[in-house]
Parts: C-alpha cells; structure tokens; sequence
C-alpha cells in the first residue's frame, strides 16, 4: 500500500460510521408497535475487531478495524397495554422493541467521536505525507 | 544511504513512520474490545546504532501497551495516541528537514559553490 495510514484510518471511520447508521436505525424503531403474534423490532448491535494482529501496522500491512457482524437484541421486546392500538390483542397488549433511547444516544456520542479521531488521523497523515513527497526538493 | 548522518536521519524517518501507522491502528481500534495498544520503539536502538557507526542497523520494534484495560478489555487512550500523533509527526517534519539540509549541503558541493 503507498500510503497505509489513510487505508487504517478510513477501516477506523467505515466502523464508526456502521455503528452510527445502526444506532440511527434503533432510534427511528423506539416506538416501532408490533402485534404480539409477532417479534418485537430487534435493536441492532455492531461487532467489530482488529484487522491482523497489529504487528502487520508497523510494516504498513493490513491494520485497522472492521465490521464481522451484526447481533440483535431481544425479540421479546417489552408487553405494553394499549387496548385502543389497532394492533393490541385480545389481552389489549401489544409489543414495543426493547431500545433504551439513552443507551443509543450514549453509543451515538461514542461513535460520533470516535469518528472523529480517525478523521483528524487522516488529516494528520496527509501532512507528514506530503512532507515526505518534499524530500529531495 | 550516502553516510552515517543520511542513514541516521532515515532510520530515524523509517521508525517515525512505523510509528505514525501503529497509532493510526490503535485509533480506528479505539472501542474494539479486547483491543490492547501497539507502542513503538526504535531511538535506543537508533542510538546504540549511531555509536557502533551503522545506523542502518537500526530495529524497530513494536510493544503492546501495559496500560490497564477498561472494561471491554481495550486500553487505547485517546489523548495519549492524540499527544503521540502530534509529537511523531513534528519530529517526521524535522527529520525531513534535517534530510533536506542534508541534500542541500550535496547539491553546494556538486555545483562547486555556484
């Protein structure tokens, strides 16, 4: 790879950025209503890990993060009573997804910064870069 | 390289640049968990180098971290790695213009003084 920073920084920001659109797909389905013949709206967890064992970082081999999967929460969700819901049952319950909106607001701030620092990595990169492409000038 | 100065500037670049890549690493693994930073180290080799008179000869090594791990079992610190970023990159920038000096002083003497 010419220039390995960027390519590590970028894995950094594709995982944060992940991370981000599945909080803001939770936060959309906070008061998604189902029947409770069906499952409830499931939260969506991102798993990430290292690329290589970190060793490879120092040579300019394959180093970052990456996405290796998606888990979800609890499709039991959690039983609401709203008898006059077009979707309660007989019971007059219904399901509501089990999403703790500080939880995903906390995961957003995390996320958020996170991206951020690979983002000043990137710009930081840029300048030692081209500082190195001057030598010789 | 041309003579022990130009080698000793290079493997100073080459370790400052191996460096700069392990942070990169530890960033975008900054909430990975079970993550444990990578360190680098090269100036005591760089230095011992430098006295036996073959700089080249120079390792670079990679550490893990012994800070302790947080929860997740990650142990970056952002304002570490923030604070590392900073220093290795004006260091990478002196060592550059060490390395131009450097080039400049040949350039004098190609073109005899001219």
């Amino acid at each position: 790879m010419l220039f390995p920073t960027f390519q590590t920084a970028s894995s950094g920001l594709g995982v944060f950025r992940t991370w981000m659109d599945a909080v803001s797909d939770n936060m959309a389905n906070l008061d998604t209503v189902r029947p409770t013949s069906e499952p409830a709206f499931q939260a969506r967890f991102v798993v990430a890990q290292a690329i290589g064992t970190g060793q490879e970082a120092m040579t300019g081999g394959p180093a970052g993060a990456e996405v290796t999967g998606i888990t979800f929460g609890d499709p039991a969700g959690r039983l609401v009573s709203d008898p006059t819901n077009p979707l309660a049952d007989s019971n007059g319950m219904v399901r509501y997804p089990d999403v703790d909106m500080g939880d995903q607001m906390t995961q957003l701030m995390i996320a958020q910064r996170g991206y951020e620092a690979n983002l000043s990595v990137i710009d930081r990169a840029k300048d030692a870069y081209q500082q190195a492409l001057s030598i010789g000038r | 390289m041309i003579d022990s100065t130009g080698s000793a500037i290079y493997a100073a670049l080459n370790g400052l640049a191996a460096r700069q890549r392990v942070i990169a690493n530890n960033v975008a693994n900054i909430e990975t968990p079970g993550y444990i930073a990578g360190k680098v180290s090269f100036e005591d080799s760089l230095r011992a180098a430098i006295a036996e008179g073959d700089p080249s000869a120079t390792s670079v090594a990679k550490l893990r971290s012994t800070d302790p791990v947080n929860q997740n079992g990650n142990n970056v610190s952002l304002d570490n790695e923030v604070v590392s970023m900073t220093d290795t990159d004006l260091r990478y920038q002196l060592m550059v213009q060490a390395m131009n000096q450097k080039f400049g002083l040949l350039r004098t003497a190609i073109g005899s003084g001219a």
